[in-house]
């Protein structure tokens, strides 16, 4: 009786099967061979694996919406969105660690095999309709990514996967302790159990059950960087490589509002008590990481300041809660993934050339890479929200959703945090354009770097000019999805 | 009842282990005592769970985390030739005093704000006799639980290849 249901479940978890299969034999690939050899079996391996998954999530998204593995994950038109986002982060950052040279050549598989199994973790995280769910899903992607992030064998990167690794520890505790309070008061663990217990519940619960959702949100806020939750994002973008800084921008960003977005639906009406702190957060994420990364002076650390502002802008979405405002999240995290990824993958080929992390590296790009320079500035301006690209269609829906729930003044915040932004991001430009170059000599960037910056320029270009196919399909998951 | 009673005295004994040595673990400046303070919270936590009547968390507790953490944890102080040395470490940079006040002054507020929040909860109040029987368990995990019971292993997968390569990357060659 339980077994075909479980073999149904299976189908519709075939994507993530498929990938946990392909780190396994990424990892085993890698020993068969020496030197280079070792490094293009396990990327044989990862590109398979990524392909087929990405063939089964094509399939599976014919399959009926609703409950599986007895109820333990949700299969719906969010949870597929999220997970070709997943997929998405995963496919460039695989492009970015084949060709950086901070990656230790020894340890590719290791690389590619903990880069997929944080995959699964992702797109797990999308799907989870159960605490149990959702608490192992993050705990896959956060022990991969610590791992990621201290596989290089220098002092700073020591330092920062122990900071990322005793605040994501404390963290998870804390999650955790609201994840407990809210099963005491309940009994419930799946979240659309805890909805319909969450309603029954009397007056004199109402403290505990504030304090669950806040703890659980403080958990959450610190996977996706909001503050005051934000600060080991510098100090671990620093000491990480830059491919594993880059998957750390995107992927748990994206999956930690998915399940902000799943709890904030299950637990709603309690939910609402937070909306007021959830909107004040927003305006500080975005002020400070924006306000902060002026100053900055390495790249890295710039660039994960600005994650932080990036972050805040996607919140307003988050705290809006209507239908447009959903709409305008999506739209954003698709820019924010080519845009992100791109810039990252730009710094990927300045470092490996210059190894040097400051802004200094980029001064005459023009001159050096004209291509990579001319894309970049795409990427920046993107970021940065200037018309036709992607980036501005995605802030345009942000900024309209927060008029429309008439929340100007997060609209206001948001507009004066995207002007901040575009001094530190011209001022990149400024260096690769007006600035005579630090050392002679063309800069070329490895084939598969290329191709990262190539496909990321061609969508933030093509879907800022084209948009309407993908509106359209943001806006059916949208409606789909309830609020 | 005499019966009950003893049991309220149990817990009451048991929690104040529990509170002190967790004390002993954060203050003592020897990690290898402190290590063995963490043993006897732990211990306690599982008189905790038999005076609960949870007699297969209890096991799993002693087992896991005593058997196994515990022996972990000692074991890596031991290996740590430094850390093992039973001369008192040196004294910690001056300015943590502060540090300490700060850490202090939080972990207060926190307690606190939880003690008076969850006052007012009522307690659900199983029945003694519901308690989940081992072969409950295992069916559990092979059916409804299947997913995460999965996803563990690639967890645990992850983070040994993690720490492996971590270790053997820094390693000299």
């Amino acid at each position: 009786m339980v077994v075909p249901a479980l073999l149904e479940s299976l189908r519709v978890w075939l994507p993530e099967l498929v990938l946990s299969l392909g780190a396994m034999a990424a990892m085993l690939a890698a020993p068969t061979a020496v030197g280079a050899a070792a490094g293009r079996r396990a990327a044989l391996a990862t590109w398979a694996a990524l392909l087929l998954a990405a063939d089964a999530l094509w399939q599976v998204q014919g399959l009926p919406s609703g409950a599986y593995f007895s109820g333990l994950i949700t299969v719906d038109a969010l949870g597929h969105l999220f997970r070709w986002l997943a997929l998405g982060v995963i496919a460039l950052v695989v492009l970015m660690v084949v060709s950086s040279s901070d990656v230790s050549r020894g340890w590719v598989g290791e690389y590619l095999g903990l880069l997929l199994c944080v995959g699964v973790g992702l797109m797990a995280m999308a799907q989870a309709n159960h605490l149990l769910m959702a608490y192992l899903s993050i705990e896959l992607v956060s022990l991969s990514s610590y791992a990621l992030v201290a596989l290089v064998r220098d002092a700073r990167s020591s330092e920062a996967a122990l900071k990322y690794l005793l605040f994501g520890a404390l963290a998870s505790g804390v999650m955790l302790f609201g994840m407990s309070l809210l099963y005491g008061m309940t009994g419930e663990l799946s979240l659309p159990g805890l909805q319909g217990a969450l309603r029954t519940l009397d007056a004199s619960s109402a403290g505990a059950l504030a304090l669950a959702l806040t703890l659980i949100l403080a958990g959450l806020a610190f996977k996706i960087s909001m503050v005051p939750f934000h600060m080991w994002t510098p100090d671990v973008y620093e000491g990480a490589p830059v491919p594993v800084a880059a998957m750390l921008s995107v992927g748990p960003k994206a999956a930690g509002l998915a399940l902000l977005l799943r709890f904030a639906q299950a637990l709603s009406p309690a939910w609402e008590a937070l909306g007021p702190m959830l909107a004040v957060l927003t305006v500080l994420t975005m002020t400070l990481g924006n306000v902060v990364a002026v100053v900055q002076q390495n790249v890295k650390r710039l660039l994960a300041y600005s994650t932080i502002g990036q972050v805040g802008y996607l919140l307003i979405g988050l705290s809006v809660r209507t239908t447009v405002g959903l709409e305008a999240i999506f739209v954003y995290l698709v820019a924010y993934l080519f845009m992100n990824l791109g810039a990252f993958a730009c710094v990927t080929a300045v470092c490996n050339e210059s190894r040097d992390e400051s802004l200094d590296a980029f001064r005459g790009l023009s001159r050096r890479a004209p291509a990579l320079a001319a894309l970049l500035t795409v990427f920046l301006l993107s970021l940065a929200g200037i018309p036709p690209l992607l980036g501005f269609l995605g802030k345009f829906l942000l900024f309209g959703s927060a008029i429309e729930a008439s929340r100007v003044w997060l609209a206001v915040a948001g507009v004066v945090n995207s002007a901040i932004a575009l001094y530190y991001y011209v001022n990149i430009i400024r260096q690769m354009y007006l600035l005579a170059p630090e050392r002679a000599g063309v800069l070329q960037a490895a084939w598969p770097l290329r191709l990262a910056v190539g496909v990321c320029g061609l969508a933030t270009v093509g879907l800022g000019l084209f948009p309407g196919s993908l509106l359209e399909w943001l806006r059916a998951v949208a409606a789909a999805t309830r609020l | 009842m005499p019966s009950s009673l003893l049991i309220q005295t149990g817990l009451w004994a048991l929690t104040l282990l529990v509170l002190v040595s967790a004390g002993f673990v954060v203050a003592l400046r020897n990690l290898f005592r402190a290590a063995l303070s963490l043993g006897l919270v732990l211990v306690g936590v599982a008189g905790l769970f038999v005076l609960l009547e949870a007699e297969f968390l209890a096991f799993v507790q002693i087992l896991i985390y005593v058997g196994a953490i515990l022996t972990l944890v000692v074991f890596a102080i031991m290996l740590t030739a430094r850390v093992s040395n039973p001369r008192l470490p040196p004294r910690p940079p001056s300015g943590s005093g502060r540090q300490r006040m700060a850490a202090a002054l939080v972990s207060a507020a926190l307690f606190i704000l939880l003690a008076s929040v969850t006052r007012a909860l009522a307690a659900a109040g199983l029945q003694p006799g519901q308690a989940v029987s081992l072969s409950q368990v295992g069916q559990e995990l092979i059916t409804t639980l299947v997913l995460p019971f999965e996803l563990i292993s690639l967890v645990f997968v992850s983070a040994m290849v993690g720490a492996i390569a971590v270790a053997a990357s820094r390693s000299p060659r």
